[in-house]
Formats: structure tokens, sequence, C-alpha cells
């Protein structure tokens, strides 16, 4: 397989309180980040809210400049260039947002919507080509040609997905980030969503950074996932790995805290106490040792190394021998 | 169980709304007996929330209406007909009701201890130092570290699972017989929704509060409920208990939604239910369900099912007509 | 661009549609309408001499002249005619003045940021902490005054309210995911400014257009007032109602001075409902009936 992303030390520092000649304190979103992405795979970020999953997925499309590290698309870093360079890999780098309602430009039509990277790019030389190029992505899509000349409010969250995923569409890329594509829409929509967007990969090759806070979905959809915890990736393993042998404290917290609509799925709950403390003052040494009941001393004095466990399962954790 | 708390029977709201006037609840029915979970589960639009703010009498002026021949009755007296006046006597008091977004239930000005006293004065009489005392054991008892001091904090300085803690001890403070809780766990992440969840559990077996837990997160219920009313297009369409729900679900809506949830075990191919939910305005005339069902019939587009009773359970589908076991009646 | 023509004429005519259901916006366009043909088209009909000194002064309204004469005995419907195309005149084009500096600033300010924001809005709070009237004044008797000069003194003095409005429209709207979306999408500063900002920013600045006529034309008679207006002869609302500056005109020659507010009341309820109409029809949502 080829590998087609490559994310080193990716953090993005933001200034909070700041103001004129004032210096604010700094909060680290992305803390140090790496992992890479083959093609046509679905690695999945998952944590909550505030842990810096979505600042993750747009620090890499530089959409939010990343305060250091690099990301290596095509062998080039984008960290290096400015927009106006970035802007030509923007074709193969596109971005599915949560919220369908508020990602569609409500004063422009769906064609308009679908069209504008193949605008902004310049892509059809005639209108004729601007409309052939719609009417293929969405037959892919499966939207109805009847859509073309309403606008988004009109539609409902499931059907406004499906346009902003074929905005994503149309160019072709060959990776998307996907920030919570489903969380907004009901469960039947969701389903249809998620099956949509998987055969869509399974044709088209792309690979997916897929954002989400929910585990079950992520599973669904995923080939590896990440768990981030306060902007650092704590484990990374291929998804049956991870849901059978989870390593880290907090993945097995969130993997028990998770809701299941199964009444026959017993297991033993293990509640997570207190809560995520401020990321503008994380803890020393591992951030989760507030909340984790096998924290040691080692845990407050020194940071835990993002390690190799298992053949490609990686933990950040001092305690792995206990837990 | 314990005591018959509500019983409510044919329910239906309408809205009117400029392009007229639509029903967004149709005669729902209901029981809920003392210390018990319901759940009424349901996707966006299928009036579960308008379901329990017509039992609460706070749909929005002049807009939503219950129909005359609906009944709620709470411990046997009909409460349907009570003015804002009664009403008001009775919630916060016996009946009260958590919302979902928490930042915009609690006032931004007042103190958490301001708010919370409120209901001991209001509807305990109680003088404010008393009052603040059962404040700060209402705090105590959701699980908020140093009660004492976080009470004369505003809403803004708690995060949001503490303040959605604040918001069931404001809830919980009269000791309430029923307690709705619409959506109170979907803004929050997943490891303070378990503690949430596991407090109103251990909250409700203490005090034996009934409650009415509106969700569209079928795990919520899995691990939550007693009961479970499944509605679809301002309908109930199943009414079970948990575990038969989960197990043998009959209507198909429920059957396709449990389908189409992903598992945590398995990522094999999930089905969906083809098609939208149908807007208030244009509802089917059959069966509400009738446009997405695989098992449409001709009698489905032209008729409504009644709810028949199927093995102790309910369901509203003609496909278990035979089975029902009012018939003879 | 075939397509992108057809697309602009479903949206105008979807606008247009949306425009003609809003009964009393149409109402107010009417009356706009109405007014400006008659202030063209009366004097070439008419025969009508607003400077035109007669011995008739302080007539009462007769058949000769309909709304009587002023006490130099000129025609008051003349004057009010005439006064209705500088008022109208100024009172536009000052505003558009103000809008063409305005809005585009107000949108690079919010868009960019940074140096951009600091100098644009530090200029803007600088021109609204100036007493606008007195450099008005001063401005007004260097470039002595005529209707160009008012023109561009009260648009030039106007804009910062033009910026401010759009500044903070356009700080909400650039958060908006469809922004992001289109920056994702590699859609360009200038597109993503044009195309997916001004539309949606639009709608407020449309609501000031329509009250800044009104209150341009009140300027230009403050202005009047000080001598620094429309120079008589030259009539204009305004200076016509500082005509009426005695007790004794307000209370005994009532001709002189109520058309000319009344026309300036119209104008005002009517440019406004038109605003109002113009900007929910501009927008998708608003739904038609």
């Amino acid at each position: 397989m080829k590998k087609i992303l490559e994310v080193k030390n990716l953090t993005k520092t933001f200034q909070v309180n700041g103001g004129f000649l004032k210096k604010g304190k700094n909060l680290t979103a992305v803390d140090n980040v790496s992992f890479e992405l083959m093609e046509g795979e679905t690695l999945c970020l998952v944590g909550e809210s505030g842990c810096g999953k979505s600042t993750l997925g747009r620090s890499i499309l530089q959409i939010i400049k990343p305060t250091s590290g690099e990301v290596l698309f095509d062998g080039v870093d984008l960290c290096k260039l400015d927009e106006k360079k970035v802007r030509p890999y923007r074709k193969n780098l596109q971005m599915i947002f949560q919220d369908p309602y508020a990602s569609l430009n409500p004063r422009m039509t769906i064609r308009e919507l679908i069209g504008a990277p193949v605008r902004a790019f310049k892509l059809a030389a005639s209108a004729e080509e601007f409309d052939k190029k719609i009417r293929e992505v969405c037959s892919v899509v499966g939207i109805s040609e009847d859509w073309l000349d309403k606008y988004p409010h009109e539609f409902s969250g499931g059907q406004r997905q499906r346009i902003v995923i074929a905005r994503a569409l149309i160019l072709n890329p060959k990776f998307i980030v996907c920030d919570e594509p489903v969380s907004a829409l009901d469960v039947s929509i969701r389903s249809q969503v998620l099956n949509l967007m998987k055969d869509l990969q399974a044709q088209f090759r792309f690979s997916y950074l897929f954002v989400s806070h929910d585990l079950s979905v992520v599973n669904y959809i995923g080939d590896r996932i990440a768990v981030m915890y306060l902007g650092e990736f704590v484990e990374l393993a291929d998804k049956r790995e991870l849901f059978r042998n989870p390593l880290h404290p907090y993945t097995q917290a969130l993997l028990s805290a998770i809701p299941v609509a199964d009444v026959t799925y017993k297991r033993e709950r293990n509640y997570l106490e207190g809560e995520v403390p401020s990321p503008v003052d994380p803890p020393s040494g591992c951030k989760f040792r507030t909340r984790c009941k096998y924290a040691a001393d080692i845990c407050r004095q020194q940071k835990p190394q993002f390690v190799m466990v298992s053949e490609e399962h990686y933990a950040a954790c001092h305690m792995q021998h206990c837990v | 169980m314990g005591e018959r708390v509500l019983e409510v029977s044919n329910l239906t709201t309408v809205f009117h709304t400029k392009k007229g006037t639509f029903p967004a609840v149709y005669g729902i029915d209901f029981t809920l007996d003392a210390g018990e979970t319901l759940a009424i589960v349901g996707e966006s639009g299928c009036g579960k929330s308008v379901t329990s703010l017509s039992v609460m009498h706070l749909l929005p002026d002049r807009i939503g209406e219950v129909a005359a021949g609906s009944s709620v009755k709470f411990k046997g007296t009909e409460i349907s007909g009570y003015s804002n006046k009664q009403m008001s006597k009775l919630r916060g008091d016996e009946i009260s009701m958590v919302f979902q977004d928490s930042l915009t239930s609690l006032n931004p000005t007042m103190t958490v201890m301001e708010q919370m006293v409120e209901p001991f004065m209001v509807h305990r009489g109680m003088k404010r130092r008393e009052a603040e005392k059962s404040a700060v054991e209402m705090l105590r008892k959701v699980g908020i570290p140093n009660p004492e001091i976080r009470a004369r904090q505003y809403p803004h300085q708690f995060s949001g699972g503490m303040r959605q803690r604040v918001i069931i001890a404001m809830a919980l403070s009269c000791n309430p017989s029923v307690l709705i809780c619409d959506e109170p766990t979907t803004a929050l992440d997943v490891t303070i929704q378990a503690q949430i969840l596991k407090m109103i559990y251990d909250l409700k077996k203490e005090m034996n509060t009934a409650v009415i837990l509106i969700t569209h997160d079928m795990g919520v219920v899995a691990e939550t409920a007693d009961r479970v009313l499944v509605m679809y297009g301002g309908q109930g369409v199943e009414q079970a208990d948990c575990e038969t729900l989960f197990t043998n679900p009959l209507h198909p809506y429920t059957q396709g939604l449990l389908a189409s949830i992903p598992k945590i075990d398995d990522d094999t191919r999930l089905s969906t239910i083809e098609g939208m939910v149908p807007g208030l305005g244009n509802m089917p005339a059959g069966c509400h369900f009738c446009d997405r069902c695989p098992y449409c019939t001709e009698r489905c587009r032209e008729e409504n099912p009644p709810m028949y009773q199927v093995e102790g359970r309910e369901v509203r589908c003609f496909r278990y007509e035979e089975k029902d076991e009012r018939r003879t009646v | 661009m075939k397509r992108s023509n057809k697309k602009n004429s479903a949206y105008f005519h979807d606008a247009v549609e949306r425009f003609m259901h809003h009964k009393l916006a149409v109402a107010g366009m009417a009356v706009v309408i109405v007014e400006i043909l008659l202030l063209i088209i009366l004097p070439m009909v008419m025969e009508l001499e607003p400077n035109a000194i007669t011995p008739a002064i302080n007539m009462a309204p007769d058949k000769t002249h309909l709304l009587g004469t002023d006490t130099y005995g000129r025609d008051t419907f003349s004057r009010l005619i005439y006064g209705g195309r500088t008022s109208l005149k100024i009172g536009f084009f000052s505003v558009l003045v103000q809008a063409a500096i305005g809005i585009p600033l107000g949108i690079i300010a919010g868009y960019y940021g940074k140096w951009a924001e600091v100098i644009i809005m530090r200029l803007a709070d600088m021109f609204q902490s100036i007493p606008s009237m007195c450099l008005n004044i001063v401005l007004v008797s260097v470039l002595s005054p005529s209707a160009e000069t008012l023109i561009l003194v009260i648009g030039v003095m106007g804009w910062p309210a033009f910026v401010r409005l759009l500044y903070a429209k356009v700080l909400s709207i650039k958060e908006k995911e469809y922004v992001e979306a289109a920056r994702t999408t590699g859609t360009g500063n200038l597109v993503i400014m044009l195309k997916y900002i001004l539309p949606n920013a639009i709608s407020p600045a449309l609501v000031a257009f329509t009250f800044g006529i009104p209150s341009a034309i009140l300027t230009e008679s403050a202005l009047s007032f000080l001598g620094l207006g429309i120079q008589i002869p030259e009539a204009s609302w305004g200076n016509m109602l500082n005509a009426a500056q005695s007790v004794a005109i307000i209370s005994t020659k009532p001709w002189l001075w109520i058309p000319a507010g009344m026309c300036i009341f119209i104008t005002l309820i009517s440019v406004n409902l038109f605003g109002d109409g113009l900007r929910d029809a501009l927008d998708p949502k608003t739904k038609i009936g």
C-alpha cells in the first residue's frame, strides 16, 4: 500500500486571553502528534470535546496553520508553504464538516455549491463541462438533478450532508478530513450517510481522517483508531486490536462509558472520575494522571513515551504492566 | 412497581403555523409508575419533546395547543385543564423537568445558590437560611465537590457536566414524583454522560422518583430504561419493556432503527431505513411509516393502524392484527 | 458562462418574487417610484418657476399657487418639486458614497483582521470621535457649498457607520463553516469575500442605507440652517423647512413648511419599508406567503 500522508510532531498552540501588547497563556490544542496514513485507509480520531481532534484535522489541511511539525503530502511539507502555495494541493485535500446546516453558504444554489471547487480551480472550460462534472458527482452521491437550482434551506440534514460530500468529491481528492460528519444526523439517516461514505471510499480509494466522539461509528467506518486526550495521542491501533485489547486506561474508560444499544451486552462499568483538566494548564507528566486510577509517582514526574507496545499498537502509559 | 403517578391518554397536540394547523402529536397513551423509568425514543421531529412539553403545559404560547379530548392524570387528578397558576404550583414541586442545554437553563447573572434556593422557598416555604442549607445538601447529593463554595459561583464557572448536575439538583430539590429528562446528556461527552446517567439512576432509586427519559440514543435507553415508548411521526408505534423491545422488536420502524445503529463489536454493513422522516405538514394518510416500510401494503397507505396489544406489549402495525389480545372485545 | 447567467437570473427572479409578496415593501417602493417620477416629469409638463420672485408674497394656497407663496413671492409648489430633486439627489448619492467606502473597508477589516483591522477600525474611531457637524461646516465652507460638495462631505463623514456594521457581521460570518469549506476547496480570498461573505453580510447595510438617506437629507437641511447647505435661491426640502424658523410662520403660514416636512417624512417611511422588503427578498430563506 502506498503512503499518502505523513504527519510528524505536529503541534498547534493558541494564545488565549492575550490582547494588544499583552501576553496571553498558551493553550496547546495539538501536542506533538505523529502518524502515517495509507491510500484507501480510514484513520479515526476519537476523544472528548476539547481534546484537539478537530484542530488536528484542520491543522493537517492548513486551515489552521500549525505552530510546528510537518505534514508531508506527496513528499512536500505543507506547513512550510504559505496559503497561495498550498492552494494547488487543496484539490487533493478536502473536508466534510459536522454541521450540514452551517457548512453550506445559504445564498448559493446547490449547483454553485457543488461546483465551487471546480470554479476555484478553473477546471471547467465551458458551461457544458461544468454541468457534466456536476451531473457525474451527483449520480455518484445520489443527488437528483432537480435539487440543483434550489437553496440549502430547502433540504434536510441528511440531504445536505450528501451535498457536502458531493462538493468534497467533485475534484477526486486523495484525502478527506471528516469532522464528526454524522453526529448531527438522526439514527436512520446516519446509517445511510455512513454507508454512502464507505461505498465511495471503496470505489475511489481515497483516505479518510475521520474525527468522531462516537466509538461505535468509528468501529463501523474505521481501519485504525487513534485516541486523543488533551491534544496528545494516547493510543493508536487497528480497531479490532484496540477494542479487544485497549492498553491505555483512558481508552478503557471511554470504551466502558459508551452506551450500547443491546440489553444483552454485559460489562463491568469503569467510571471515570472528575473532568478533563483545562488545556491551558495541563497536569505535569502524564496528562491523564489526574483521572487515572493507576497513577503513580512516575506519572507525575515523567511524560510517558508514545511507543509501539505490540505490532502496530502504540500507547503512551507508564503503567502498562498493571493495566 | 409502585403507585401510578402519571396516566396520559389520547394526548393530541396541534401546532398552529403560518401554513395552517397540524397535529404534532397524535393521541399518545402511556402510564408511569413510581420508581419506574420510561424512555420515549424517536428521531428529531417525532414529537417526543412536544409530548413532554404538553404534559408540563410548557408549549409555546399561541403556537402549540393541547387538543380537546386529551387527558393527563397526575396521581388520579386530571391536570390537562389546569390553569397556569395551578400548573406552576405543580411544576418544580411534584413534576420537574431537565432540559438538554444546561447553559441556557441557568440564569447567567445569578449565582447557583440564588437559583437553587428558589424551589425550596417557593414550594416548601422555607426561610432563606434553611433553603441554603438544603440547597448545599442537594448539590452534595448530585456529586458537586465543595458545594458550599461552588454554590456561590456563577453558572459559567461550571463545566457542562457540572452545570447539568446543578440542573438535576434543582429539579430534584422538592423530591418530585415525576422527573422528565429531555435529552439530559446529549450535549455531554461519553465519560461525563456515564457519570450523569448513573447519578440519575442512583437518585431515582433513593427517592423513588418516576423518570421519563426523552432521548434519541438507543444506547442510553438500553442501559437505563425499564419501559420504552418508540415514537414516529407524532405517534407511539411500539411500547414494551426494555428487554423485550431490544431482543424482539415488532414494529418495522423499531426493527429498522435498531438495525441501523453501528455496533461496537461488529462492522458488517449497516442496514438503513430508506427515505426521510415526513414533515409536520405532509404526514401520509395511512400509517405514518408506510413510505419507508419494507412491508407496506395497500391498506397501510389508506388506513392508520391502531395500537394492538400483543403479548403484553403494544404495537401499531397491521401485521400484528391477528394477534391482538383485545380483538374479541 | 451561460449557466452562470441562468443561475443569477434564477436567484434574481426568486428575489423579485419574494419582494413582491412583501406588501408594505411594494407600497414603499411604489411611493418612492411615484415620487421620483413626479419630480422628473412635473417640471417638464408644468410651468414651474421655483426662483421667480413675484409681488404676490405670503399668499395662501389657491388656483395659481397650489401651495401658496413664500415671503419673496416664490411659488412653494415649484420650490417643493425642485427642492425634492436636490434633496433626493443629495440623500441618495451621499449614502452611496458612504457605502462605497464603508462596505469594502468593513469587509476587509473583518476578514483579514490584524493590521487591516487596526488601521481601518481606528480610522473609523477617529472619524466618529470628531463632531461631524463641525467638520461638515469646516469642509463645506472650505470647498464652497454646492450639491456635489455636500454629497462628498456627508459621504466621507458617514462611512464609519457602514464599516462598523459590516465589520461586526463579517466577524461572525467568517467563523461559519461554509467559509472554512470554501477555503478548503481552494477558493481565493477575493471570491470568498464577494460570494460568501458579502451576500450574507449585506442585509444590515441595506437597511442602514435606507435609514441613511433621510438622515443625509436632514444633515443637508441642518447645514442649510447655518447657510452652508444648498444656497438660496436654489431650493431643497431642508432649506424650505428652515424657512419656518419663527413661531409666527409655524402658526400662521403652514403651507410654507408642512409640504416639505411631509415630503421628508413620506420619503423616510417608504424608503425604510422598501429597505426592509429588500433585506427579506435577498434572503433565500424567506418563505413566500
